[in-house]
């Protein structure tokens, strides 16, 4: 059983953690505040973790909440008519693709990835 | 379950489509991330220059998905920057079979993404790059050169990954069975033979071969120098280019071999 755990960086701990993963944690981004962030077998997990997600899935769904959706490139890709926006989200930047005939107003992008992280 | 020839001699099973391999082949297992893991392979101790001639081949199956791509290999900068990808894309999602699948290469720096429709699930693809040109072939049908610029990109600090891409979990959506780096261009002649046999039999010839991954099965390596030992798969070109697998589940190194063996393989 793989476990994904977090913790605010500022309240991190290197030694409340078991040595074998202890220098295996990442950082992370969500809502404009950083995380350490550990994914390991579920033993490894104890009440230092302030997050604890039983899936993958469930804790990129977690991400998806707080994404940065501020556009930062757009481009197109006219051969399978699509849009390629890029975010300033550091866990989702894309390039994400979107069926379109034309070329997009900012307003058209905005809307796409709204719709995209609603 | 019988056995049937079409019109053009391929020999193909009755409860099956397309062009598939002639018969129960040995590849095995394949490498396969899933689409709940981030994992992908990494070399440690390649030595690769991309200004030289080379040659990247690999045998895959993309598993139907939602998702619009599935990647085989790339080559990316430190910044995730993806320089040459070979990937697939599913331009009709609406198809329950998932058979109308197209294949391509992209170059991010440039506007190099060419497309060709295919019509199977199990398929044979290369980067052959001879001197300043970089042809891309997935098939018989495909042969072409996209005036790939090798001028344009720093070329210090690029990396090789299989099963990886720089777009996130969704992508890599494949089965790969088979990896090849030659550091030459391959013939025409080596790669028809490698597609049109279809009994996945070794290459012709491993001269000047860097990478040969059959990806069977997770094995520990040492990999030397601050790495040390990791969970990977064996390179059998005799280089010792052993690729390193990445984003395993933090724990032992009995406790990640195990994951990955139970978790990352897949008959082809």
């Amino acid at each position: 059983m793989v476990k994904t755990g977090l913790i605010k960086s500022d309240n991190f701990n290197y030694e409340n953690y078991s040595e074998i993963v202890r220098n295996s944690f990442k950082e992370v981004i969500q809502s404009g505040i950083t995380y350490k962030v550990l994914t390991a077998f579920d033993h490894y997990f104890n009440e230092h973790f302030e997050l604890i997600f039983e899936s993958n899935e469930g804790y990129q769904e977690w991400l998806k909440l707080g994404v940065d959706k501020t556009i930062t490139k757009v481009e197109y890709d006219w051969d399978n008519n699509l849009a390629l926006i890029t975010i300033s989200d550091t866990n989702f930047p894309g390039p994400h693709e979107f069926e379109c005939a034309g070329t997009w107003t900012d307003e058209d992008c905005k809307n796409a990835i709204n719709n995209k992280f609603d | 379950m019988g056995i049937l020839a079409n019109n053009e001699g391929k020999i193909l099973r009755s409860n099956q489509t397309g062009d598939i391999l002639k018969q129960n082949y040995n590849f095995g297992n394949g490498f396969y991330k899933g689409e709940t893991t981030n994992c992908y392979i990494d070399f440690p101790n390649l030595m690769f220059n991309i200004q030289n001639d080379f040659s990247l081949i690999t045998w895959f199956k993309s598993v139907q998905s939602d998702d619009a791509f599935s990647f085989q290999w790339l080559i990316r900068d430190d910044l995730d920057n993806c320089f040459l990808s070979s990937y697939r894309v599913n331009t009709n999602k609406s198809l329950i079979s998932g058979d109308s699948w197209n294949s391509a290469f992209n170059n991010s720096y440039g506007s190099n993404t060419i497309n060709d429709t295919i019509s199977t699930g199990k398929t044979l693809t290369a980067a052959i790059k001879s001197g300043s040109s970089l042809t891309q072939r997935s098939d018989l049908k495909t042969n072409f050169n996209p005036s790939f610029n090798f001028q344009n990109t720093n070329y210090t600090d690029l990396y090789l990954n299989v099963g990886n891409a720089t777009g996130g979990l969704k992508y890599n959506i494949s089965i790969i069975p088979y990896f090849l780096l030659y550091s030459r261009a391959i013939s025409d002649s080596e790669y028809i033979y490698l597609f049109n046999n279809k009994l996945s039999n070794p290459p012709l010839s491993l001269f000047a071969s860097d990478i040969y991954l059959k990806n069977d099965i997770a094995e520990l390596f040492d990999f030397g120098g601050t790495i040390g030992q990791a969970v990977g798969v064996r390179d059998f070109s005799g280089n010792n280019n052993h690729g390193r697998i990445l984003n395993l589940p933090a724990g032992t190194l009995q406790e990640q071999l195990d994951y990955a063996n139970a978790n990352l393989f897949e008959l082809w």
